[in-house]
């Protein structure tokens, strides 16, 4: 009786653990061994059929080396996401707090706003290239009729402004995102200070920049931290913008001379549209997560450290 | 900051999720695809009339045409009650990823693979196609037509597939545009008219003339370059990483910016709203066309051109456009089921004379048309009507076909179409890119996405 009695504290130990039991060996099949198993593939040459041959760092070495798609992909992600990340986190920021201050009417914008982030991001795809068409593109019909062009232009087969257009499908998807997060952020300062300032004379600006600003310094922190990490996975943009009409049908290439090539377009590219290496694929990815973990590190340390919190 | 260590870490490995588990399972990106579907699956009664002996089989196809393959695979069930079939619908933008993650998985990869030429190259040298010309299929080559035979060769001069429908392709054209800028809409008239390139450049200049620059001869650029001249005569330019690009597109080039820099081809490009509003606007004269094309291209955009339209000879011969090769899976365990179906609905079965009048499906092999009172040229296609009343079958067969050669798909060969097309997309937004400059650009294209080759 006495080790029965002893025994029971043990056994309810152990329910937890069992009713972990379901999500970790979903986590370990579905997550953890295809996240390991990748890892080990990017050693080998392996088309996903055929005999997998281990070619050790070879595949990393070619991708620095040689592979001057690659490293034009890592440029192209690096414009798309400086343009975008910064124009979207400060929009958001000025967007949040004229919103705050309107009292009639603030949900309605607020929803208004956060409509294109529940867009389907392929609609989005759709809107942008029907938008900027070279022969039906409303924005070519609005310059020629206003006199700015004589002729259509062809926006999406010039670099630059096909990378432009990227960075506004992205600012106008992310924008109601960020105001929403913004504004949440807002309600929860502290109005004693906003009081005690406009007791001393503190106009409107004066306490956006002097008050909101700092205070909203965690907020823009996890924003751009996240925007970063998100901005170097850029994929599903440039591709639904240009895997129509808008690059003549051919969705493999990454607009015109390649200008809006990111680096995941990159390994679909590799793994499954244009070839079938998936050992070499593997090692774009893993090349990709350690950038993305040194800029994430960084980052978060020169933002901590400017906050002054180490 | 040491506690936040481990958790700046696992943010991090978060990030690295969605690019895992390439060489495993599916990665859940074939979003337009619907859930596979069993369809008509045996009933007890069919079962019990199956003929003796006949096991039940499952036949998986993934196909595009659901009308065909829901068609088809009902009417095969009639004589074999004891084959049912799990068809998915699958676009060929999808299809090669999806096959991969089917490959890698080994999990329900079609008996029956299809390969449409965006990346039949690339399908062709995984290896996991069957030698047709050898047991248990022994399909003569001789029997198909030779563009046909040389559009299903795989890289070691195995015969990997036969085609769904033939792909030899003329021009389609309106035939009221044709009578006001030609002078006539008999097919063999206008035929005479453009007998060569420097004809139709000829002919180009005085449609734009006549409409005042609001008809041209031809969409644009990247159907002349792409859907039309790429096709029509094809070399064997690449031996392993070798690549002659010079000698095979040099010659494309020229005529092309010729084409282009004479202003005679509209600005409606591949793919585009343009294009596909201009059939039924009239923008433009000609149009390239394979059988295929007379429903997906010109029925699907022009719904109301019936009788309106025609077709005739390109300029210095038939070409090929798109295509579909039929393949049998080499790990298929039921092979030889997979090819009775094959053969019944694509090479010499009844399938193929229903194909033919439901869909106007035109079969790779030569035996059919020997016949001139075969079915093929006695009984109206599917499209003949639209076509104005034209013998469809007939044309292609004897004006087309006879003169047409297909170009060999590799793996290297599906790339260089997409270099084309980046090509292309410039010489489209900059009309003053000569044919040399147009080559250079095609060789950068080319290098940067395949690195190893040698390119001339």
């Amino acid at each position: 009786m006495q080790r029965i009695l002893n025994m029971r504290p043990r056994a309810a130990q152990i329910w937890p653990y069992l009713f972990c039991i379901p999500f970790l060996l979903a986590y370990m099949m579905f997550h953890f061994f295809p996240t390991l198993y990748s890892f080990i593939l990017s050693f080998y040459d392996w088309n996903g059929i055929m005999e997998r041959s281990f070619v050790g760092v070879r595949n990393y070495i070619d991708l620095f080396t040689k592979d001057t798609m690659f490293l034009r992909s890592l440029k192209n992600t690096a414009i798309l996401m400086g343009l975008s990340t910064p124009i979207t986190v400060i929009l958001g920021l000025f967007l949040a707090n004229s919103l705050f201050h309107i009292g009639k009417g603030r949900m309605a914008y607020q929803t208004i706003n956060f409509f294109p982030y529940i867009t389907t991001p392929v609609a989005i795809g759709f809107i942008f290239s029907y938008m900027f068409d070279w022969q039906f593109g409303f924005i070519n019909q609005i310059f020629i009729r206003v006199g700015l062009f004589g002729e259509p232009y062809f926006w999406l087969q010039d670099p630059w402004a096909s990378r432009m257009i990227v960075v506004i499908m992205i600012v106008w998807r992310y924008l109601g995102y960020y105001m929403t997060l913004y504004l949440a952020a807002l309600t929860a300062l502290p109005q004693d200070v906003y009081e005690a300032a406009k007791v001393d004379g503190a106009n409107r600006f004066i306490m956006f920049f002097r008050i909101t600003v700092p205070l909203l310094r965690n907020m823009t922190i996890f924003l751009l931290l996240t925007s970063m990490i998100g901005g170097l996975q850029m994929f599903e943009e440039p591709l639904l913008l240009f895997s129509g009409w808008a690059n003549m049908g051919n969705g493999a290439m990454g607009g015109p001379d390649n200008a809006v090539l990111t680096t995941v377009w990159k390994f679909y590219n590799d793994a499954f549209r244009l070839d079938s290496r998936l050992g070499y694929s593997s090692a774009i990815a893993y090349s990709l997560f350690a950038i993305i973990a040194a800029v994430s590190f960084l980052a978060y340390r020169i933002a901590r450290r400017k906050g002054g919190t180490e | 900051m040491r506690k936040k260590i481990p958790a700046l870490f696992l943010m991090l490995c978060l990030t690295i999720m969605p690019f895992a588990g390439c060489g495993g399972s599916s990665t859940g990106q074939d979003t337009t695809a619907p859930a596979p579907t069993t369809q008509s699956q045996p009933s007890e009664t069919a079962a019990q009339e199956a003929p003796s002996g006949g096991e039940e089989i499952t036949l998986t196809i993934w196909d595009w045409d659901e009308a065909h393959l829901t068609h088809m695979t009902s009417l095969y069930r009639e004589t074999n009650p004891n084959v049912s079939f799990e068809t998915l619908i699958v676009m060929p933008t999808d299809f090669m990823q999806k096959l991969q993650s089917a490959l890698a998985a080994d999990m329900d990869v079609p008996d029956i693979i299809l390969g449409e030429l965006l990346y039949r190259g690339r399908l062709f040298e995984l290896g996991i196609l069957d030698d047709l010309s050898q047991t248990p299929y022994h399909v003569n080559r001789d029997e198909m037509f030779d563009f046909a035979v040389q559009l299903q060769t795989g890289p070691n001069g195995e015969l990997l597939g036969v085609e769904q429908q033939i792909c030899p392709s003329g021009f389609a054209y309106r035939r009221d545009l044709a009578r006001e800028y030609l002078g006539t809409d008999d097919p063999d008239e206008i035929a005479a008219l453009i007998p060569t390139w420097d004809a139709f450049i000829e002919q180009g200049r005085n449609v734009v003339q006549k409409s005042g620059g609001s008809v041209h001869i031809f969409p644009g650029i990247s159907v002349m370059v792409y859907e039309t001249l790429k096709g029509q005569k094809p070399s064997s330019y690449i031996e392993g990483n070798k690549i002659n690009l010079t000698e095979r597109y040099l010659p494309m080039f020229e005529l092309a910016a010729r084409m282009n820099q004479e202003n005679i081809l509209g600005n409606q490009e591949r793919e585009t709203p343009a294009l596909n509003s201009g059939f039924a606007d009239g923008t433009f004269l000609f149009f390239p066309c394979p059988p295929w094309a007379a429903k997906w291209n010109i029925a699907a955009s022009d719904p109301d051109g019936s009788g309106n339209w025609g077709l005739t000879k390109a300029p210095e011969g038939g070409f090929t456009r798109g295509g579909t090769s039929v393949s049998i899976y080499s790990g298929s365990p039921n092979k030889e089921a997979a090819w009775d179906y094959v053969k019944f609905v694509y090479c010499d079965g009844d399938g193929v004379k229903e194909a033919f009048e439901q869909f106007g499906f035109m079969t790779g092999f030569k035996a059919p048309y020997q016949d001139a009172n075969s079915y093929f040229f006695t009984i109206p296609g599917a499209f003949d009507e639209f076509f104005g009343g034209q013998n469809l079958a007939e044309y292609y067969i004897n004006e087309i076909s006879v003169e047409t050669q297909g170009q060999v798909q590799t793996r290297h060969e599906s790339t260089i179409h997409n270099a084309l097309l980046a090509v292309v997309a410039q010489m489209a937004n900059d009309k003053s890119i000569t044919a040399q400059q147009a080559m250079e650009l095609l060789k950068q294209e080319t290098a940067t996405m395949i690195p190893e080759a040698e390119i001339i």
